[in-house]
């Protein structure tokens, strides 16, 4: 709509322009006949070609050109021969040149200015457009131009804001200090941004603080120096840097908390089982005793019976063992160290080797084996009890153990594969809780410790452990070891600021 | 050896006590046990003082660990410091098997470190192999035997 409105007026202005440029040419004319030859009468249609310069066409000027030209020409065959005819000629051919050199005066001002004002066009559509608000202010801190995304910031229409003080887009409490900064800059004016390790904030036109960011930098020109700030609005950045930042505060205090609720749990696993043992001994003991004493007196029922209560007390205190090796995973741990695996392995061989001898059981190691960095007992006992436990969950015939690594980015992955019966799939999580037992206790002893501890050691070396298995396929046992413990820990906390973030 | 050897037992919990007893009745060496409750009772009766003014000085030492007053690290220490007493042989009979506990047994010069076991059978083994092994295997100087 306003395109075209824009269109008829330049039109209208046009169609002016052409009816005074032909009342102007005709009034030149009329004047150059009154005069005799001899006077430059031409000369004055210059006036014509310079009024052309209203008008956006170059042929108008042209046009001006060859019109004012034709009545020169028009104006000798009319006018009163007087004097020298050469001088008369001459005359005219003077006044021609001038109207031509007009034009192409005319035309080439027209051309560079019009040169100018696409640039003057494009550069204000670049400050325009700028994602960051723009102002630029004169040395006394008074704003000369702000472009539309400073409307936007601060809520202030351009016309409001030039000519006013700066500060006037600053909250109170920092003023007095921002002038003073200002005088600063113009002593040593280099790019900088602006307020570094301050906190810097604007102020709305609705009395609204908000975080921004804010670069400086200066210009010059015959008008003076300027000074350019550029300004971006950091709210949402803020925000989410604060969210980080408190997710970041709330995991380590939760890691503090869980650190500290793990070692009080182990200590008290500890104590607990410990001191249970204690009045577990009396019941076991004064229960034989009573057996040993009064054999002769009793029946057979209540011997039954104290079989019974010793069974029992036993039973206890191998869960009280149990536990009480769970609980030093974590409260007797060691430094890490380098530890080869492979010395690892031939340690749980010797341990092992009656039990290996008496199942007839052949365990096969694909060497090489890597050197890690680990707490040395804790990965006998893992080995030691996944080759146990390979050995004993086996099926008729020989059972068969493989052992092998591999390397990944961060970590070792080792598998221990047995031959023997399998885990069903459903049950293949519960086996690393503690106390989980699968089989009944007459068919397999132990009290389902074994596997729990494995987890407990892996999660310490900043891995994980898991299971493949079918029942009557074998099973193998997969764990990882960090190559890096601290580097395993800092992705772990990585992963849990972003779940945190995003859930 | 013609006379009873004499044993000093160092133990707070009673039901221990009577157990301690029970195992040493089916040892076959002819003994006197002597019983203290605590940590300072043990050091008096040791020094003679006090009540204890008349006992024997003891032949073995049966030492519980956790003790009220006067803990059993603490008797053992003063024991093995002290030129009179510390030749007497000291086993450290508990119920821990903390391995700082056993470290710091033996750094303080304990003889032996024995782990109460949980069957009677097993704790009468324990009670008869001490005894066995400190008076029939065992040499020991003529001045605390024949005393």
């Amino acid at each position: 709509m306003s395109k075209m409105t824009d269109n008829s007026a330049s039109f209208n202005f046009n169609y002016l322009l052409l009816a005074g440029l032909g009342l102007v040419s005709i009034a030149v004319f009329i004047i150059d006949l009154r005069f005799p030859l001899g006077v430059a009468g031409g000369i004055p249609y210059a006036l014509l070609i310079m009024a052309t310069y209203w008008s956006r066409r170059k042929r108008h000027t042209v046009g001006a050109g060859i019109l004012s030209t034709l009545l020169i020409v028009a104006g000798y065959s009319f006018s009163q021969p007087s004097g020298y005819l050469v001088m008369a000629v001459a005359n005219r051919l003077m006044a021609i040149i001038v109207i031509w050199g007009t034009v192409w005066f005319v035309i080439n001002y027209k051309r560079s200015l019009n040169r100018i004002k696409k640039s003057e066009d494009r550069m204000s559509a670049l400050f325009e457009a700028a994602t960051e608000g723009i102002i630029i202010s004169d040395l006394n801190g008074r704003i000369v131009m702000a472009n539309q995304k400073i409307e936007e910031l601060f809520g202030y229409p351009r016309e409001e804001l030039v000519g006013e003080k700066i500060e006037v887009l600053i909250p109170n409490r920092y003023q007095p200090k921002h002038k003073r900064f200002r005088l600063d800059y113009y002593d040593d004016p280099e790019p900088r941004p602006m307020g570094q390790g301050r906190d810097l904030y604007g102020l709305h036109k609705d009395g609204e603080e908000f975080p921004v960011e804010v670069s400086l930098n200066h210009f010059e020109n015959e008008e003076g120096r300027f000074v350019i700030s550029y300004v971006i609005d950091i709210t949402q950045r803020k925000k989410a840097e604060h969210k980080l930042l408190k997710a970041h505060r709330e995991l380590k205090q939760k890691a503090v908390e869980l650190k500290h609720s793990n070692e009080e749990l182990e200590q008290f696993a500890y104590v607990a089982s410990h001191d249970l043992q204690e009045p577990l001994r009396m019941v076991a003991s004064y229960t034989q005793l009573l057996a040993r004493r009064y054999k002769d007196q009793l029946d057979e029922d209540a011997s039954d019976f104290i079989n019974y209560a010793v069974n029992g007390a036993q039973r206890m205190q191998e869960l009280l063992n149990d536990l009480l090796q769970f609980s030093r995973v974590g409260s007797r741990a060691k430094r890490f160290k380098k530890v080869s695996s492979e010395a690892v392995i031939e340690n749980v061989l010797q341990n092992l080797e009656r039990y290996i001898e008496e199942n007839d059981a052949n365990i096969v190691t694909e060497s090489p084996l890597p050197e890690l960095s680990a707490d040395k007992l804790q990965l006998v006992q893992l080995f030691q009890n996944l080759i146990q436990n390979a050995i004993k969950f086996k099926k008729e015939g020989k059972p068969e153990v493989r052992i092998k690594a591999s390397e990944l980015e961060d970590y070792w992955q080792f598998s221990v594969a047995d031959n023997g019966m399998g885990i069903d799939e459903n049950y293949q999580k519960r086996i690393f809780v503690i106390f989980q037992r699968l089989h009944q206790r007459e068919a397999y002893s132990g009290s389902g410790i074994g596997l729990a501890i494995c987890k407990k050691i892996v999660e310490r070396h900043g891995g994980e452990i898991w299971v493949d298995s079918e029942p009557g396929r074998g099973a193998t046992f997969h764990f990882t070891i960090a190559k890096n413990l601290e580097s395993a820990q800092e992705e772990k906390r990585k992963e849990a600021i972003k779940n945190q973030i995003f859930s | 050896m013609d006379r009873p050897v004499e044993i000093l037992l160092v133990e707070d919990n009673e039901a221990d006590i009577r157990l301690t007893r029970e195992g040493i009745k089916e040892a076959k060496i002819r003994n006197n046990l002597h019983v203290v409750r605590d940590g300072e009772e043990a050091m008096d009766f040791l020094n003679k003082k006090g009540d204890y003014r008349d006992v024997i000085t003891p032949d073995l030492i049966l030492l519980d660990l956790n003790l009220p007053k006067k803990d059993g690290r603490e008797v053992l220490e003063e024991i093995k410091n002290d030129d009179r007493l510390a030749l007497i042989p000291v086993v450290v009979l508990t119920t821990s098997e903390a391995e700082k506990d056993i470290v710091k047994s033996y750094k303080l010069h304990a003889n032996c470190y024995v782990t109460k076991p949980m069957g009677i059978d097993q704790f009468v083994e324990v009670i008869t192999a001490i005894e066995n092994f400190w008076f029939t295997i065992v040499k020991l100087p003529t001045g605390i035997k024949g005393k």
